[in-house]
């Protein structure tokens, strides 16, 4: 074989695998955005944001010991299952969620509701302390630190509308050095809000 | 044919790539071996379990609760460690965060676990021991020191895992020495 068909070979193989590797990305991020889920992946860390039913996390909550009308409230403020992976070799991974930012479409950068102030609403709402350690231990917490090889889930509240598209900006730090973690189009779950009927 | 075997390479790889990310390291070590918090709390057997009764051994302190899923997954693999762990006087004593004694127990039951299982009803203890999620888990040494931490879900029955405990309580060189 001569070397011009020989080039033209391999040329035509690197373009199909080309193809395919954009096909399957193209797969892939369709079935992520199926399943409601957004995940961002740099220098071996991967951020991974879950869509959760507003159905399941009201029962979630109402299972834990809060008063249903708040578990509803709780479930229709956008919350997203979060998934923080340090598979990297080496450093610490850090992030602090008040340096986070979301953009509803159409709308302005804004910060996240800090744990605390959610807290404080529940308390003056009267929910049982129990159910408050259960909110404290099933939400991401506001600073996390991990080790290679750690990870991290919670739930995060965005606090905003049902069927929402916005963008969202998480600065990582992976020793030292500063990883931008960037979703566009996340979509707040827009299932029905649960209602007293449907529960009983 | 090429392309079936190049699209077979490259998902493997992706395959190998996302196994690799998620996958969970050894324990992570605590060069400062800062004293582990002592705590008295009461088990679902109605034992009280006091960690500094422990002194002198190896122990294993992993905070969960029922609803936490990393937990629910690493519970079962912490059974079978256990198992293996008392032949070896290596303890393990598993707090639940903030549910009700009836709660845990019909989940110890349900998983048959074996192990002490201690109730922290207030979320106190877990607090005190600068945990920032569950489940988090602290190995203590001998002398009472938090040696490694582990957050996430850990593959507890591992050889790995159980070589770093032993090794932990065998006397070290300048304890020999002295």
């Amino acid at each position: 074989m001569s070397p011009e068909p020989v080039n033209r070979w391999h040329a035509r193989r690197v373009t199909r695998t080309l193809w395919l590797v954009l096909l399957v990305s193209c797969l892939e991020a369709l079935a992520a955005e199926a399943a409601q889920r957004w995940v961002w992946r740099g220098d071996g860390v991967s951020l991974t944001l879950e869509a959760l039913p507003a159905r399941s996390v009201a029962a979630f909550y109402a299972a834990r010991g809060f008063p249903e009308a708040v578990a509803r409230d709780i479930a229709s403020a956008c919350v997203l299952q979060t998934e923080l992976v340090h598979g990297a070799q080496s450093g610490k991974l850090r992030t602090d969620l008040s340096q986070w930012r979301i953009r509803p479409q159409g709308g302005r950068p804004q910060g996240l509701s800090p744990k605390t102030r959610w807290m404080a609403k529940f308390e003056a709402e009267e929910v049982p302390p129990a159910a408050l350690v259960a909110f404290r231990w099933s939400t991401f917490p506001w600073r996390v630190e991990l080790a290679p090889g750690e990870q991290m889930r919670g739930m995060i509240l965005y606090g905003l509308a049902p069927g929402l598209r916005f963008d969202v900006e998480a600065p990582l730090e992976l020793g030292g050095e500063l990883l931008r973690a960037r979703f566009t189009g996340v979509r707040c779950p827009d299932d029905e809000k649960p209602t007293k009927s449907e529960e009983e | 044919m090429n392309l079936v075997r190049g699209a077979w390479n490259w998902l493997l790889l992706m395959g190998l790539l996302i196994a690799t990310t998620a996958a969970a390291g050894p324990l992570t070590p605590l060069p400062s071996r800062p004293q582990a918090p002592d705590f008295q709390l009461k088990g679902i057997d109605d034992e009280t379990y006091r960690l500094s009764d422990y002194r002198g051994r190896v122990v294993v302190v992993n905070f969960w609760a029922t609803w936490c899923p990393p937990c629910r997954e690493e519970m079962p693999s912490m059974q079978r460690a256990w198992e293996r762990w008392r032949q070896a006087e290596i303890e393990l004593l598993a707090v639940n965060v903030g549910e009700s004694e009836d709660e845990v127990f019909a989940f110890a039951a349900e998983y048959d676990l074996k192990f002490p299982v201690l109730l922290d009803p207030a979320g106190r203890e877990v607090r005190r021991w600068g945990a920032i999620g569950l489940p988090s888990t602290f190995v203590v040494d001998p002398e009472g020191r938090v040696a490694y931490r582990a957050t996430g879900a850990r593959d507890w029955d591992s050889d790995e895992i159980f070589r770093l405990l032993q090794a932990l309580g065998e006397p070290r060189t300048e304890d020999r020495e002295s």
